[in-house]
């Protein structure tokens, strides 16, 4: 601290001295003029009767004058702020004094320049100056006093003393200027401290500035590859002016195409699907009214630039000044998944619903096998009888016929009980052809349950509802009876497939409630199916009558891998799945009562018609 | 550099103690002045007092340097009572009414300014602008010289004060330097 004050201080002695130099060296200039113009003024000519001359006073004006400028003037460009200098310029100030009083003829008004010109080297706050202009003044007047004394002291013969008189009193200013320039000085020096603490403050913070602004430089750094090297795509978009302000690189590479395209005005209208444009900015719109909250995802397409469709969830964090900030993911792979996952399921359950189906296949085969059976050994027994008809037939033609003939051929005809066979046979066709229309029936269920068509279309729910029991039948008909409560339905849009898989596992779950109810008892249960309209919605319930759902676990039933099941029973996806389906892809609801003890009532509710396809969004 | 300076301050002091000596020898370098007459010249048409003393200052009218004359022969008439008869002849070929030194002239208190050809200048010896003569009642000169200590310079000096003794009539200098002009062409 001390070298930083002393380097300050002597940075303000400096800024002053060259300060003072400048101020001098305009002085000169200014007495040199003043000296000229007064002699002019004053004394333009010397005069020899009618001849006349430059006065000397003139000449002494303009070459005097001005040798006195040239040396200090030299000295404040050669040698700014030095000590010779300022010195110089104090000698030759108070050697500007003599020549002005000289130019004004020795008028004792002009001796005050002495006292002016002291007070301005008191500008240099330099105590030596100020005596070295003293010293130069007493010498002057000494000398001139000497040879001219009428021209220092005003009178002709001064007394001994006159001279120190006059010193005293330039000694009398000297004291208050020498007091001037050592407060001057204190505080100069006090200045210096007090800059000297506020540089060192200023440091300080400009190094804290700096440690901290690298800091935020490296969180910065830190954060923006952590964000940009993860799936998630970070986004800055302007509503109005309808421009990404920021988008992760990401993006660019998710779109196919060049980051500064992205950034292009418009450029969110080149990608977003035209079937979604709509329902985006509706989203949006929504999400800035407050209509729509921040975890809401916004599930639509885009278009690369390559012309592939993606599908993408957008999260909107965060809006100002109609700008939005919000994430968006490449849910294109996962869709795919879950799609794929969604058939897995129903494949998994008609794996899983086999042997169920084939029991249900099985015993309308066994009683048209049976039928067929008693057909067959029917068919022969008549085959029979009908080959002793034609020998009757034909001895009777050949005119052989006898009464044993005729009797072994009512005897076969009785043997084969033909009366039973007649009235029978048809049957048994009959109960065949029952037969192998029920596994008709049974197939073509397995067909519709396991539609593979995933678009939406025209669906009827009353059969996809009968279909999918048919299925399932094998899962409650030894433990529950069915009782189903079907409306008449408009067509609904829907994926038929995907809606199937719901009821199944609505039913299979209400199958399986009932069963660990009635499992000891022996009793039977009772599941409902019932469908209505309700407004532009269709709503179907599967009630049961099983145990309820524990309290504990109501929150969570539409958890991915939740179960209340026993190992090997329940995977804790079906739910789950069942939800997404009816929720995310169908923009209806899945909800249910229960009551301990009583039963639970799924509702499934799908709007008639779906918006667009396929914006969707998980309030 | 540092020898350069030096030079140049060297030659710098040179240069300044020459124009100081020139100064001082051109204020300090009196004026020629003829041999005064002891008693006022009877051809003289100038009007003496007799019953006073009487000052005559000879001044060109354009003469920078005998404004501080004028200066001094005005202070010096200003203190004395009773006030002595001032003469201040104006010397010289053109009319001296437009210059500045009559108009100062003017300002003495009862100062008759006059003009001259140069024969009065001629009779009583002034050849130098500021030359001032005090004769007495009976027309005895008792100071002859100049009234400023330099040319130019006013303040008190030996020739203001010895002619103010000659004026009250007691001991001083019978004379002294004359700082001025030429009243002619030399």
């Amino acid at each position: 601290m001390p070298d930083l004050r002393r380097q300050i201080y002597d940075d303000m002695r400096q800024r002053v001295h060259r300060q003072t130099d400048r101020m001098f060296l305009w002085l000169f200039l200014a007495q040199w003029s003043v000296a000229i113009v007064i002699a002019i003024v004053r004394t333009p000519w010397t005069w020899s009767g009618a001849q006349r001359s430059i006065h000397p006073h003139v000449l002494a004006a303009i070459f005097v004058g001005g040798t006195l400028c040239a040396l200090p003037a030299l000295l404040i460009r050669v040698y700014p702020a030095r000590a010779i200098t300022r010195h110089v310029v104090a000698v030759v100030q108070m050697l500007w004094s003599a020549l002005l009083i000289l130019v004004m003829g020795g008028r004792i008004e002009a001796h005050f320049h002495v006292f002016g010109s002291l007070a301005f080297l008191a500008f240099y706050r330099d105590w030596r100056v100020i005596a070295t202009a003293s010293l130069t003044m007493a010498a002057d007047h000494l000398t001139t006093g000497l040879a001219w004394p009428d021209s220092v002291y005003g009178v002709a013969n001064p007394e001994w003393w006159r001279f120190l008189e006059h010193v005293a009193w330039v000694a009398f200013e000297d004291v208050i200027l020498l007091v001037g320039c050592v407060r001057a000085t204190r505080e100069m020096s006090d200045a210096a401290l007090r800059e000297g603490v506020l540089q060192q403050t200023a440091a300080t913070i400009q190094r804290k500035v700096e440690d901290r602004t690298q800091l935020l430089e490296e969180t910065a750094e830190r954060y923006r590859l952590l964000v940009e090297n993860t799936e998630a795509i970070p986004f800055e978009y302007d509503v109005v002016a309808r421009q990404f302000l920021y988008v992760a690189p990401k993006a660019a590479q998710m779109l196919e195409c060049d980051s500064a395209e992205l950034l292009a005005p418009g450029a969110l209208e080149v990608v977003a699907h035209p079937l979604d444009r709509a329902a985006v900015r509706a989203a949006i719109g929504a999400f800035i009214d407050g209509e729509r909250s921040a975890s809401a995802p916004i599930d639509h397409r885009m278009i690369t630039m390559q012309g592939r469709t993606i599908h993408v969830r957008t999260f909107v964090s965060s809006h100002s000044d109609g700008r939005i900030r919000g994430i968006m993911l490449d849910m294109t792979h996962q869709t795919l998944l879950e799609s794929e996952l969604r058939q897995a399921q129903r494949l998994e359950s008609v794996g899983r619903l086999a042997a169920g189906v084939a029991h249900e296949i099985n015993t309308p085969i066994q009683f048209v096998s049976d039928s067929l059976e008693f057909t067959r050994e029917a068919v022969g027994d008549l085959v029979q009888i009908v080959a002793i008809q034609q020998r009757v037939l034909d001895a009777m033609r050949a005119g052989s016929w006898s009464t044993t003939l005729s009797d072994s051929a009512a005897a076969s005809a009785e043997q084969a009980e033909l009366p039973y066979l007649v009235a029978e046979l048809p049957r048994a066709i009959d109960r065949a052809l029952d037969g192998t229309h029920r596994v008709t029936a049974i197939v073509r269920s397995l067909r519709v349950f396991a539609h593979d068509r995933r678009e939406m279309m025209e669906v009827d729910l009353r059969e996809a509802i009968e279909s999918t029991l048919t299925i399932a039948r094998n899962e409650y008909r030894y433990i529950a009876d069915l009782e189903l409560q079907l409306e008449p339905v408009p067509l609904v849009s829907c994926v038929g497939g995907e809606i199937n898989q719901v009821i199944l596992n609505i039913v299979v779950n209400a199958a399986h409630a009932i069963g660990d109810v009635v499992a000891e008892s022996g009793d039977r249960g009772k599941i409902i199916v019932a469908m209505r309209q309700i407004d532009e919605s269709v709503e179907i319930a599967i009630s049961d009558t099983g145990a309820g759902i524990p309290e504990h676990a109501r929150n969570h039933i539409f958890e991915q891998f939740y179960t209340t099941k026993p190992v090997g029973k329940g995977t804790g996806q079906g739910l789950a799945l069942s939800r997404s389906v009816v929720v995310d892809k169908h923009h209806g609801s899945l909800t249910f009562e229960s009551a301990s003890g009583v039963g639970t009532t799924f509702r499934i509710l799908l709007p008639i018609a779906q918006p667009p396809e396929p914006v969707s969004s998980a309030a | 550099m540092t020898r350069r300076v030096i030079a140049f301050a060297v030659l710098w002091l040179a240069l300044l103690a020459a124009g100081a000596y020139r100064c001082y020898v051109f204020a300090t370098t009196p004026g020629r002045a003829a041999p005064a007459p002891v008693t006022w010249p009877v051809d003289s048409t100038l009007p003496r007092a007799t019953a006073t003393p009487t000052i005559v200052m000879f001044a060109h009218p354009d003469c920078a340097c005998t404004a501080a004359s004028l200066v001094e022969l005005a202070d010096l008439v200003a203190e004395l009572a009773p006030r002595p008869r001032v003469l201040i002849v104006f010397t010289g070929a053109h009319d001296p009414r437009a210059s500045a030194n009559w108009d100062t002239a003017g300002r003495i208190a009862d100062a008759i300014r006059l003009r001259d050809d140069g024969r009065e200048a001629r009779r009583f010896g002034a050849q130098t602008s500021g030359y001032a003569l005090v004769y007495d009642a009976r027309g005895i000169r008792r100071f002859a010289g100049g009234l400023t200590g330099a040319r130019g310079h006013v303040g008190d000096n030996v020739g203001r004060r010895a002619a103010a003794a000659a004026l009250r009539g007691t001991a001083g200098e019978p004379s002294h330097g004359v700082f001025g002009c030429s009243l002619e062409a030399e």
